[in-house]
């Protein structure tokens, strides 16, 4: 098992190691001066060419991609090219909205899907079961944003019960941080909860089927500790899968929510960086987020082996 | 009559809702006494499986299937029994034993923690209590040192060690019918071997029922008391294995005995094996009997279904239209000359 968990973090850092160099080259390559935007539409062609230079933008990419790597490596992520604040700085005011809005989504997500999700299978053949399922997938066509949109109406505008935008961080208020909170992780927790569910659902019929389940039944288990003792952990191995590979939904989806509340975390930093070709901060947020990428992946492996045996004896 | 173990009456098991229901398992009547070991025969698909699942329950809550007619065990009809009553004679009463001993344990319980489980529901052991009751059945399966190998997960065991676990999880509850549904054919020979003795030495110290379920009649003749043919989901003859084996009274019978392989019977004769395939029961059953379409001594009544009737031999009934005179020449011949 130290093996396994070994050969998987070396994995990681190869995986971190092709994502830095990806997320150099796609914005080192991309048309587009980023010193001409620096300096706007007046700036003659000399000035533009001196900050390039200054800039270090006229070296070969591949000098500059060692260059930016071992000043990465040393904990240097640069300067925005826009508000001239060090990278690292702007990561670390936006990382923590994020990382709340993110893992509060996904347990959301998680400790609604997994029950709902087995509850239907083990009740697939009640009549109540075909229309639930059939409102689930419903829910996967509904965007986020719509639901983010209406949530704001009802919820802020109509009914005035929370705040429609905004971050309140939690070191200045409890209560204001959550209730900032609630609608975000609302809607982020919709994009993530109907296919999960529908996956669980499936991943657990299967399970169902197995000798294991008619042993159980054999034995005169209840079906509630049927589902709880055998389905659960025997679908949670294909679902923990899932749930990484569901991952890119989520960041994704954070964007979405973040822009819509006003929430001035990762994905509105990039999502702002990107519009205005500030590529020290594009690449800085490309790391963080791949990093957290690899990060929850070797968690998925981890959780692996805590709940196969079989993934222990690697 | 003394009352019998179990008691099958007119079992009928028929999947999906009509139009296009398909009877899988019809009109079958069988019993069982206590310490009795019947086996049951059959080419595959013949509701072996599915007549099983029935007695100990396991279909019993499924929607698709609708079960009529009585299993009667120990006096009470199991098909009346709600499923919480139900769930207190599985496990403890009857137990089961299946084909794939690969996929019959869950590969995430130690073994200790799947057998503890059956002991935590059927008895008032106390947790020391039931670990050196788990350490107790292990040693009568045969596992050698069990002290090392209670904590093991199924896939660290063979086969045959999963098996032998399975039997020692079946045998927790100490139940009265023990049902084995071809519990050998996933294993290499020796370990066939190895749990048919260890099967016949348990049910003979324990004294339990048991159904076992085999393609084997050489096995049938080494182990059973009685044996039940079944063909197309019903019953076409039972008896007393020796009788039914000496003087099979369905030509079906005598087909499935004419292909045992000389080695088993310790004769020489010619290896026969009945003609054509069983019909796919999804597809409609045959009008008739079931087996006229492969028989070679069909004639005209065999358009009219058979019902099971009493045959000369005491406790030997079987399901055909033949005269006496002619099932006499079934004895020892298998196919016609
Ligand atoms: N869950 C099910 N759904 C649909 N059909 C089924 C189901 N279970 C069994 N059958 C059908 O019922 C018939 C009898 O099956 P069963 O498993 O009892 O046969 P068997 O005698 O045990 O065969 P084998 O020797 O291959 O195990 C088969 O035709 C099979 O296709
Ligand atoms: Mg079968």
């Amino acid at each position: 098992m130290v093996f396994f968990l070994l050969g998987r973090a070396a994995g990681a850092i190869v995986t971190l190691f092709c994502v830095s160099a990806l997320a150099f080259f796609a914005t080192a390559l991309a048309p587009g001066n980023p010193a001409a935007v620096l300096l706007g539409n007046m700036a003659t062609p000399e000035r533009v060419e001196a900050v390039t230079r200054q800039m270090g933008l006229d070296q070969p990419p591949a000098v500059r991609y060692v260059i930016w790597l071992r000043e990465t490596l040393s904990g240097n992520l640069g300067t925005s090219n826009l508000s001239f604040k060090p990278v690292n700085e702007l990561l670390a005011a936006a990382l923590p909205p994020t990382l709340q809005l993110a893992l509060t989504s996904m347990l959301v997500a998680v400790i609604v899907a997994i029950p709902l999700g087995l509850i239907l299978a083990q009740n697939r053949d009640r009549w109540w079961s075909g229309p639930t399922s059939a409102l689930v997938t419903l829910g996967i066509s509904v965007p986020g944003f719509w639901v983010g949109l209406l949530l704001i109406i009802t919820m802020s505008v109509w009914l005035k019960l929370l705040p429609s935008a905004g971050y309140v961080p939690l070191s200045r208020s409890v209560s204001g941080n959550l209730r900032s909170m609630v609608l975000p992780v609302v809607t982020l927790s919709i994009y993530l909860v109907p296919p999960l569910v529908r996956f669980v659902r499936v991943a657990a019929i299967e399970v169902l089927r197995e000798g294991y389940v008619d042993t159980a039944r054999a034995k005169g288990v209840r079906p509630s500790s049927i589902l709880l003792r055998h389905v659960a952990p025997n679908t949670l191995i294909t679902t923990i899968t899932y749930i990484g590979l569901q991952l890119g939904v989520l960041i994704s989806g954070a964007i979405v929510v973040e822009v819509i509340f006003s929430i001035p975390g990762i994905g509105r930093l990039g999502m702002n960086a990107v519009l205005n070709r500030d590529y020290p901060v594009v690449q800085g947020v490309v790391l963080v987020t791949a990093a957290g990428y690899v990060l929850v992946n070797l968690a998925i492996d981890i959780a692996y082996a805590f709940i196969d045996p079989r993934v222990r004896a690697r | 009559m003394a009352e019998r173990l179990l008691n099958v009456r007119n079992l009928d098991v028929v999947l999906g809702r009509e139009p296009g229901a398909t009877t899988l398992v019809r009109d079958l009547s069988f019993s069982l006494d206590a310490g009795e070991l019947l086996c049951i025969v059959g080419e595959s698909g013949c509701g072996k499986t599915i007549t099983a699942r029935s007695v100990i329950g396991l279909n019993r809550t499924d929607p698709r299937f609708r079960l009529t007619g009585a299993i009667d065990f120990d006096g009470r009809n199991l098909l009346d029994l709600d499923e919480r009553a139900m769930r207190q004679i599985r496990g403890a009463r009857i137990a089961m034993i299946f084909q794939d001993p690969m996929s019959s344990l869950n590969p995430l319980h130690r073994i200790s923690a799947q057998i503890d489980e059956a002991l935590a529901i059927h008895t008032d052991l106390g947790k020391a209590a039931r670990r050196a009751r788990v350490l107790e059945l292990l040693a009568a399966v045969g596992i050698p040192k069990p002290e090392t190998r209670i904590d093991a997960y199924p896939h660290q065991f063979s086969g045959g060690m999963r098996q032998r676990a399975m039997i020692a999880l079946a045998l927790a509850g100490d139940p009265d019918l023990l049902i084995a549904d071809e519990p050998t054919t996933a294993l290499d020979v020796t370990t066939q071997k190895q749990i048919l003795l260890l099967l016949a030495r348990l049910r003979a110290e324990t004294g339990m029922a048991v159904i076992f379920i085999t393609h084997d009649l050489g096995v049938v003749a080494e182990i059973a008391d009685r044996v039940l043919v079944m063909y197309a989901g019903q019953c076409v003859e039972s008896g007393p294995v020796a009788d039914v084996f000496r003087n099979p009274q369905h030509p079906y019978t005598a087909g499935l005995l004419a292909s045992i392989p000389a080695a088993n019977r310790g004769k020489v004769r010619r290896l026969a094996s009945i003609k054509g395939a069983p019909p796919v029961l999804s597809e409609g059953r045959p009008v008739g009997c079931a087996f006229r379409p492969r028989c070679d001594y069909a004639f005209d009544r065999c358009a009219d279904e058979p019902q099971l009737t009493a045959t000369g031999s005491p406790d030997h009934p079987a399901r055909c239209w033949l005269s006496g005179a002619a099932r006499h020449s079934l004895a020892g011949q298998g196919a016609p000359a």
